[in-house]
């Protein structure tokens, strides 16, 4: 079977590559985007928590399988151990059309100014690589609006005097606060913060044809019911195929991009279902699998050419892996504050995440999700039973009792915290799996100690009769929010891609997800991914549109 | 109008009619029967026999000794517990599906802490007295057996304990579709509405 050429190719249909795919095909490119999983459906999945995305002790629901996907996870002391796609170490997102944002919880955060510069505001940290970004927030900022607009978010920020600046509002208006959230708002303002309510990738009205959030407590970790939940999957990749320019190839494996005798990019090799290795040829390839399996494809496509894996000649690809040392406190109150309203996160403050007396960097503070049935048997104070009557109790009455404030603290970049490709462990098409290892520097143990602490005063603040504390430990961070595995910069050899992400020595070979970030932000990074996926397809339509076809 | 506890009752039957699990390789519609229980029999009277019962990858003897440790992780009270809740069920669908690779270590496990109970207590796990069953689990969670003695294998009973202990809440609080949760059982007691309606703050 041969393949009809297109002009460009995109490698995972998350964030970034369903932005990616929309602003190429409605330029008049012809696209392919490829998704290793297929449509997930709340119809096929429901309620389901075990299978979910917050909590899988049974299976990945939204991807990928454990029959065909494994990693290697080492551990501080270098022990290595094989791990599947639900266990915590295999650091999962997800596969499926839409990726992480079909059961995303949907924050919708811009990066502060700070976050692009950190170098410049925080000077060196000892062990980290830490640098300012080769893109402003100024750069970033149409992008931003654009995502806001086409993807769809609800907010406010005229409620946070830490937010950055902006153009334009949000297109539709915040969402409202449930029992617990109005009594944390209280509280902060009680404890002299300044809370607002959390911009959401969530219609708060209807929008673009779909209709309004039902607030049901199933929503992180699950598809929505009534699909008012905005992810690429009902946004831009519908967009995209409806320009007639874009082919949507699900149950598509990418293994390996290939490249010609001058080393330019041609197009990919690929699994389809039934196994069958095929290749498809293009102009143009945009990677955007994610910050663990990005740097996996270059460095399994290795050549003559590039012989450490493409990207790679400055051994940067897959290093400065980083997600966030998520910390905080949880509180019982003496009173139900659980209304059944959801999805539950939806109060935040700013005020902690930059300019923090001798803190580098910092984190937002926020009211967390719901806790289903099954993942609330995993939060109890230090020392609580975790079985029999003693645990039966604790869940039955305190299940209406509890909040927690969580934050994501931003982590310094370090040079050894990294994917690499295992030497011995291969995955069902024989390709090398993903071999992830590091550690979080102390940097990030200290500041996430002095957001726990804010947590703490946030909820005293709210009256609550027992608080404790939530600390990372020092594993490396990926999972949900991973980053930072091909660096954007201006010096090629300390960064794999230039800032419109294009790799660095391969004019024909592009990155448009979380691996461009440079830093992490102490917000969720969703939005800023989206808004790379329209910053990286300005650069490559505007050339295009000038004639460069990047042959 | 108030809601009447009977009405919701029936209407929660009806929905758990329509819900399905996943039994050896074919959908079966329907729930697993519960046995008697104060709560659960009070709000749902009436029930008739379900399918999907027999277990496929434990023995009888291996039921009644998981049986016998769901009700210690999950002890019944107001509301079911462990066992009558189908935890049972649950991990032994579980293990013939999702859970295969446990497969072996419940094997022998189960067999080994059942036995294991007799040097200190003189009796196998299943025959001994609540507040006994409490204190051996207690120990073997806390790491105080060895697997050199009794036929534990290759496996560690604290380990083993651990991974149990969590199936046990999967069965209990996870949905009913996968065997456990019989009727909801841990949502009543929760106080937590199975089907949800559209809400706003």
């Amino acid at each position: 079977m041969t393949n009809q050429h297109v002009n460009a190719i995109v490698v995972g249909s998350g964030a970034g590559g369903g932005v990616v795919a929309k602003e190429l095909s409605e330029a008049g490119l012809s696209v392919v985007l490829f998704e290793r999983g297929e449509w997930a459906r709340y119809s096929e999945h429901g309620d389901d928590e075990l299978t979910a995305q917050r909590s899988f002790p049974l299976h990945c629901y939204f991807g990928p399988d454990n029959e065909r996907y494994r990693r290697v996870a080492v551990d501080r002391q270098g022990n290595e151990r094989i791990v599947y796609p639900n266990e915590w170490a295999y650091h999962n997102n997800a596969a499926c059309v839409g990726s992480g944002t079909v059961s995303y919880g949907a924050m919708a955060w811009r990066f502060m100014e700070e976050d692009f510069t950190m170098k410049s505001t925080y000077g060196h940290i000892e062990g980290s690589t830490l640098e300012d970004w080769p893109v402003t927030y100024a750069d970033l900022e149409p992008f931003y609006e654009k995502a806001e607009w086409e993807i769809g978010v609800a907010g406010d920020d005229s409620q946070n005097p830490f937010a950055p600046w902006r153009n334009k509002p949000h297109p539709m208006p915040a969402f409202k606060h449930n029992t617990e959230a109005r009594m944390l708002e209280a509280a902060a303002k009680k404890a002299g913060f300044h809370p607002f309510s959390i911009p959401m990738l969530r219609n708060s009205e209807p929008y673009h044809g779909r209709g309004e959030c039902i607030h049901v407590r199933n929503c992180v970790g699950f598809a929505c019911p009534v699909g008012a939940k905005n992810g690429t999957q009902n946004t831009v990749i519908p967009t995209a195929i409806r320009t007639g320019n874009c082919e949507l190839r699900i149950n598509s494996q990418v293994v390996e991009i290939m490249t010609n005798d001058q080393g330019k990019v041609t197009g990919v090799a690929y699994f389809d279902k039934q196994d069958r290795k095929l290749q498809q040829t293009a102009d143009i390839v945009v990677l955007a699998a994610s910050a663990t399996e990005t740097p996996r494809l270059m460095l399994n496509s290795a050549s003559r050419h590039y012989p450490e894996g493409i990207g790679n000649r400055h051994d940067w690809v897959g290093r400065n892996l980083q997600g966030h040392a998520y910390t905080g406190a949880n509180a019982l109150f003496d009173e139900v504050i659980y209304d059944d309203v959801g999805p539950g996160a939806s109060v935040a403050i700013s005020d902690f995440a930059h300019n923090n007396p001798g803190i580098t960097g910092g984190a937002m503070l926020a009211n967390e999700f719901i806790q289903m049935p099954y993942a609330f048997t995993g939060t109890r104070p230090p020392g609580s039973p975790h079985w029999g009557r003693g645990h039966k109790d604790f869940q039955q009455e305190n299940y209406k009792r509890y909040a927690g404030i969580r934050g994501p603290v931003q982590e310094m970049p370090n040079f050894e915290s990294r994917v690499e490709v295992s030497q011995d462990v291969r995955d069902h098409w024989g390709m090398p799996v993903a071999r992830i290892s590091g550690f979080k520097l102390d940097e990030d143990i200290k500041t996430a100690h002095f957001i726990a602490d804010k947590a703490v005063e946030w909820l005293e603040a709210a009256g609550a009769a027992k608080i404790w504390k939530s600390i990372p430990g020092t594993g490396v961070s990926g999972s949900q929010h991973q980053s930072g595995t091909c660096r954007m910069g201006n010096d090629p050899k300390t960064s794999v891609t230039n800032k419109f992400g294009q790799v660095h020595d391969v004019e024909n070979l592009f990155v448009a997800d979380g691996s461009l970030h440079v830093t992490n932000g102490g917000f969720n990074p969703v939005l800023t991914i989206m808004a790379l996926g329209y910053w990286v397809s300005d650069y490559i339509v505007n050339e295009w549109q000038k004639g460069n076809s990047f042959r | 109008m108030k809601p009447d506890p009977q009405n919701e009752a029936v209407s929660r039957r009806n929905f758990l009619k329509i819900s399905a699990i996943w039994a050896g390789g074919a959908w079966i519609v329907g729930y697993p029967v519960a046995r008697a229980s104060n709560h659960v029999t009070n709000s749902a009277p009436g029930r008739t026999q379900g399918q999907g019962t027999e277990y496929q990858v434990l023995t009888t003897d291996e039921a009644a000794i998981m049986d016998a440790l769901a009700d210690c992780i999950i002890p019944p009270g107001d509301y079911a517990g462990g066992r009558e809740a189908g935890v049972t069920l649950f991990i032994d669908r579980q293990l013939g599906r999702y859970l295969h690779s446990d497969k072996a270590m419940y094997k022998t496990c189960l067999a080994a802490l059942n036995k294991g109970s007799q040097a200190d207590y003189e009796k196998v796990f299943t025959r001994l007295g609540e507040e006994a069953q409490i204190r051996y689990l207690t120990d073997i969670e806390a790491g105080g057996y060895n697997n050199r003695t009794g036929n534990w294998g290759d496996y560690i009973p604290s380990s083993f304990f651990s991974t149990m202990r969590d199936h046990c809440m999967m069965g209990y609080y996870g949905h009913p579709k996968h065997g456990g949760n019989r009727e909801w059982v841990s949502y009543q007691m929760l106080g937590l509405p199975v089907e949800q309606v559209p809400m706003s703050p």
